[in-house]
């Protein structure tokens, strides 16, 4: 069994899936497997197989499930990331691609740090007609522990990118039960944030993956529901932050109150 | 009986125990005396540090008594409801039950829940009725709205939040492993009110079948996370509120209809409940009223 499992939750993929493939082929390790999840895809399942063949051929072990019924999106992500074999998981999704060292980078943050949650890079940020942007991590490589996370959840919120850029611990993700099909534009920022509240986090700084935009992708749509973005951002600080009260954990009331009046004058003034 | 420990259970009860007493063993007894076999038990020890012996005889009465039972454990001490998920996760049958300390099933409940399957197939969430168990005295608790087998998710609206609380917890409910999985678990945010949080999110996807007849106990002893609830670090209306917005948030992402003021309606409820009416109550009984 293989330390890192990463998982391409997939339906109906278009041809920007291949720079997602190329970019595992081209990883300067080969101790990973990988899962491709195919949510009953009405197109694009040539592109699938194609993909598993050539990940076999470069010495990668792939395989393909499918759920046993066609789920919701984040649905599937909780139904895909349970049933990892391998003590790390890393997500990856359509579009997505990772730099050549980038899992090598990961293995070796598990190595030294397993009592981690959740580790995460640095990534860029691609959108079509665009040039590409640096999202740099401010802090140091190294771990940093539940009590100073804790806190800097509930000041800063997410900070840790999107699923391209950060793999957990499968234990931690069996605790916690998943990702909130209920918040489907904020799942990922809760869950990365209960992640690293209950169990520390690893940044690695270097920029490994890319985070890509694409219009199949549910994020391009999101700048026509600010609203709803809004709400979900107000509801998982929430969340995060009555969960750290109800542990008697410090809870930075100051720092919480200025974080969502940032977030409510961004919605105000349309950043 | 040798085969039935060979077929795989269509049921998993899961029953997350630490420091169990003897309430643990009503719990047991009620899954002995189950006019239906082919359920298993998964009994999930969150590393007891007492009652040891008593989990050691509840495992050898389930399984002389037919019910095949898989002991596991935590890699490591788990919060309460970091226990569930895990021990959730630990199940492999089609079905789930929670089942905790001290709770009792009637022992029509594994074949009233497999009736109603076999009747509804593509069924994900099924409820049934039940008591409280106060002192010795049994008490019906809130009842699902009457003349319903099912409610779809929409139907459901008509009486959620609007009627407060009546779905009741995880002494109440059985959902499929696919459902659960693909829900994310209890939220660990929310220690008092996580089962509602899931439930309604159960709800709000698949619609609920309704099994009229009370065939659960909850019995409020000692050990419960309820006793002395008021005590503990948790507040039930923020829990509650927080449940509402992602509630209400899902269904307008999904096009569900969502009560209009339906999170203000659903707090207003829960504060009249919890706060409100004690309070005249008390003031009646001080009065002499």
């Amino acid at each position: 069994m293989t330390l890192l499992e990463v998982q391409l939750p997939v339906r109906n993929p278009t041809e920007v899936m291949q720079r997602t493939i190329d970019s595992l082929l081209a990883q300067t390790t080969r101790e990973f497997t990988v899962v491709l999840s195919d949510n009953w895809s009405t197109s694009g399942t040539e592109l699938i197989e194609r993909a598993l063949a050539q990940l076999r051929e470069a010495g990668i072990a792939a395989c393909k499930v499918t759920p046993p019924r066609e789920l919701a999106r984040v649905e599937h992500w909780n139904w895909l990331h349970a049933r990892a074999e391998a003590p790390w998981v890393k997500p990856l999704f359509v579009g997505d691609w990772l730099e050549p060292a980038c899992l090598e980078r990961f293995l070796a943050a598990f190595g030294l740090f397993p009592q981690a949650g959740l580790v995460h890079v640095a990534y860029h940020l691609h959108q079509e007609g665009r040039p590409a942007m640096a999202i740099p991590q401010v802090v140091p490589f190294g771990y940093r522990p539940p009590a100073v996370m804790q806190e800097s959840v509930l000041r800063i919120g997410h900070q840790f990118g999107p699923p391209s850029a950060y793999a957990f611990s499968h234990e931690a993700f069996l605790a916690i039960g998943g990702y909130r099909p209920s918040l489907p534009i904020a799942a990922d920022c809760l869950f990365c944030c209960t992640l690293a509240a209950r169990s520390g986090v690893v940044t690695i700084p270097d920029l490994l993956a890319n985070f890509f935009i694409h219009g199949a992708r549910f994020s391009t749509g999101l700048s026509a529901r600010r609203r709803a973005t809004l709400r979900e951002e107000l509801t998982y600080h929430g969340l995060l932050t009555y969960h750290a009260w109800t542990e008697r954990r410090a809870v930075p009331w100051g720092g919480v109150a200025r974080h969502a009046a940032r977030k409510i004058r961004n919605y105000l003034y349309g950043r | 009986m040798a085969d039935e420990l060979k077929t795989p259970p269509w049921l998993e009860i899961v029953i997350p125990v630490r420091n169990p007493g003897a309430p643990f063993l009503r719990t047991i007894a009620s899954l002995e005396a189950q006019s239906e076999r082919g359920f298993g038990v998964v009994l999930s020890d969150n590393h007891s540090t007492a009652g040891e012996e008593i989990i050691r005889e509840a495992r050898e009465r389930l399984e002389a008594a037919g019910i095949p039972v898989r002991a596991v454990c935590p890699p490591t001490e788990l919060s309460r409801v970091e226990h569930w998920n895990w021990a959730h996760h630990a199940a492999h049958a089609d079905w789930l039950k929670p089942l905790f300390v001290g709770d009792t099933l009637e022992p029509a409940y594994v074949a009233a829940v497999r009736a109603r399957v076999a009747q509804a197939p593509a069924a994900q969430v099924v409820r049934c009725d039940f008591d409280f168990l106060i002192q010795g005295t049994r008490q019906p608790a809130a009842r699902a709205p009457a003349g319903h087998a099912s409610l779809t998710p929409a139907e459901f609206l008509r009486y959620f939040p609007e009627r407060g609380n009546w779905l009741g917890g995880p002494i109440n409910f059985a959902y499929t492993r696919l459902a659960w999985l693909s829900a994310g678990g209890y939220a660990v945010h929310l220690p008092a009110c996580a089962d509602l949080d899931l439930y309604v999110a159960l709800v709000l996807r698949h619609g609920l079948e309704l099994v009229e007849e009370s065939l659960a106990v909850f019995e409020l002893h000692g050990e419960r996370f309820s006793m002395g609830i008021r005590r503990r670090h948790v507040i039930g209306v923020v829990e509650l509120w927080l449940i509402l917005r992602q509630a209400r948030n899902y269904c307008e992402a999904v096009a569900l209809p969502w009560p209009r003021h339906g999170v203000a309606a659903g707090v207003f409820v829960q504060v009249m409940n919890d706060y409100v009416r004690p309070w005249k109550a008390r003031l009646r009984a001080r009065l002499g009223l």
